[in-house]
């Protein structure tokens, strides 16, 4: 009798272990996979980020004339000499749409895309969120309407550019799983391009 | 049971450890990512910083050059490390001096490259004090003086000026109205009545025809005002700049550039002129007429389609662009002064050629482009 009630008292000890032991791979495993997909995303922002300081930075350089052709929230299309060759690029960036990228499960992620010249578009990186403001010299928003006056647009002196990435997939929290969680990264920077003047 | 035990606990704590290994090279690469972004950050801001400091280098001696490379260390903290080279180049025909600087942060690199020249000049239309495409009367107490001024209007005594007066048709001084200059011997004469021989020169062919409007006037493309230039600017409202169809919206004093485009045939009349830069009254019909300069002193370049009767102190120079002036010829008719001042002109084109100058010593430089 004794040894039967150890045997069981061992055995539920056993499966005690067993399922802390898998508890706890579980978690691990979870947190793993959204460290990894956490980590994709900040190369994806990271990407977007070098792609668009490069460009911005270069706003202006060697071109005359009306240096900012286009600036709206999403939109921007400027002049400058990317590549340093003497002849001044015309640089756009702008969004696709929402329904453009079916294959993914985040219902708000869109291509941004950047286009030199009369080249085809190329995608940067897929965003969430891509939003521009412009800053006149002291530091006062332009608003959009007011942009759409060359004057306006020769005002500007900064940009400033907000980039969201997420994930296509939404990572499986087991401890909230009712909230569909695309762990997004979150770009802020303000770029004075030193030819905007 | 006890060997199955064994294998479920280690094969645990090999897979713990395998994942936790993952786990802290994402956690690494993570950390790393954002250490890289700082120190690309400090980078580029080194490479803008001693591009800084190099160009105050130049704003104070403009003959400053570092031809070989040179090397400044300790820049931000001890990781960081800038080499660079001051030069002479040449871009567009347009001679420049280009600051090269390449920066080095722990083992990031960045760079930054500028190209500046000394601000303001004197563009090649202006021969006198007084240059005009029309026949030129000069009548009351009108003072015009072409010996070089500073941009108070004092006499720069020993300094090399330019004409008094200068015309592709005739010159007529009449009244009290004395006019003086650098004559083309490089020898200063006081205004005087009549003027000293040497001071004026009128009936001037100029080769090529003569500008029509203010940006082929400065130069145009070659000098980086493309047509519309100087407009676009005013309407910038860049340095105090002011765009205006009605003079009487405009602010004083002025700064920049002034454009008043006026309705043709509405003359700008009794106006205040109070301010420095450049003051352009302009139209597409080039008749724009700007008449009784009364008030304020104004310093720098004025170009006016139809310029009558100065009034009031002028130190810099003044262009007139008709052939047909509305009211003939006459400039002046009482009491004004139009003092030649190269600084003045230099001051007022530099503030304005690319809208980015540097430098608050003996010289400032103007920076065409900046590539970082």
């Amino acid at each position: 009798m004794g040894q039967l009630l150890e045997l069981i008292g061992a055995s539920m000890i056993g499966a005690l272990i067993m399922l802390i032991g898998l508890s706890l791979n579980m978690q691990i495993n979870a947190s793993s996979s959204e460290i990894f997909q956490s980590s994709y995303n900040q190369y994806s922002s990271i990407t977007a980020n070098q792609i668009i300081v490069y460009d911005f930075y270069k706003a202006g350089y060697r071109s005359t004339g009306n240096k900012l052709i286009q600036a709206d929230s999403s939109i921007i299309k400027f002049q400058g000499d990317i590549d340093d060759n003497g002849n001044a690029d015309t640089v756009s960036y702008y969004l696709g749409t929402k329904a453009s990228l079916t294959a993914t499960k985040n219902p708000n992620d869109m291509q941004l895309y950047r286009k030199i010249n009369n080249q085809a578009a190329s995608m940067v990186s897929i965003v969430t969120r891509f939003l521009l403001t412009y800053k006149d010299s002291l530091g006062n928003n332009l608003t959009y309407s007011s942009l759409t006056n060359p004057a306006t647009r020769a005002k500007v002196r900064a940009i400033k550019v907000y980039v969201k990435c997420e994930l296509p997939d939404a990572i499986n929290r087991p401890y909230d799983p009712s909230v569909l969680f695309y762990n997004p990264v979150d770009w802020f920077r303000t770029i004075r391009p030193k030819n905007l003047f | 049971m006890g060997k199955a035990v064994l294998i479920f606990v280690l094969g645990s704590v090999v897979l713990f450890t395998i994942i936790n290994v993952n786990m802290s090279t994402r956690l690494g690469t993570s950390s790393e990512n954002a250490i890289n972004q700082f120190k690309e950050t400090t980078a580029k801001n080194i490479a803008n910083s001693v591009a800084e400091m190099l160009l105050s280098k130049v704003a104070d001696s403009t003959a400053y050059r570092a031809t070989s490379v040179q090397s400044m260390s300790n820049v931000f903290s001890d990781s960081g490390s800038a080499k660079y080279r001051v030069v002479d180049t040449t871009i567009s025909s347009q001679s420049l001096i280009k600051i090269d600087v390449k920066s080095k942060y722990y083992r990031i690199t960045s760079s930054a490259t500028v190209y500046v020249t000394p601000s303001g000049y004197i563009p090649s239309p202006v021969k006198g004090a007084i240059s005009t495409n029309n026949p030129v009367l000069t009548s009351g107490t009108l003072n015009v003086d072409g010996r070089d001024h500073d941009p108070n209007g004092n006499l720069l005594a020993g300094a090399t000026g330019t004409l008094g007066i200068w015309s592709t048709n005739t010159l007529s001084q009449t009244g009290s109205s004395k006019i003086g200059g650098t004559s083309a011997s490089g020898t200063n004469y006081a205004p005087d009545d009549p003027a000293h021989a040497g001071t004026t020169n009128a009936s001037q062919p100029y080769p090529g025809g003569y500008p029509n409007n203010p940006d082929s006037l400065l130069g145009g493309t070659a000098k980086g005002f493309p047509a519309g230039t100087l407009k676009s600017i005013a309407q910038s409202g860049i340095g105090g700049s002011q765009y205006a169809t009605n003079p009487n919206t405009l602010n004083h004093p002025f700064k920049g550039v002034t454009y008043v485009e006026l309705p043709s045939g509405t003359p700008w009349i009794s106006s205040n002129i109070d301010g420095t830069g450049i003051l352009i009254i302009h139209n597409s019909s080039t008749n724009a007429i700007i008449k009784n300069e009364n008030l304020g002193t104004f310093k720098g370049l004025i170009i006016a389609d139809d310029i009558i009767h100065i009034h009031t102190t002028i130190i810099g120079a003044v262009i007139g662009l008709t052939p047909s002036p509305s009211e003939g010829n006459s400039i002046g008719n009482g009491s004004g002064d139009v003092l030649f001042s190269s600084q003045a002109i230099k001051d007022a084109i530099g503030s304005i050629l690319v809208t980015s100058n540097h430098g608050f010593a003996k010289h400032r430089v103007s920076i065409i482009n900046w590539f970082e």
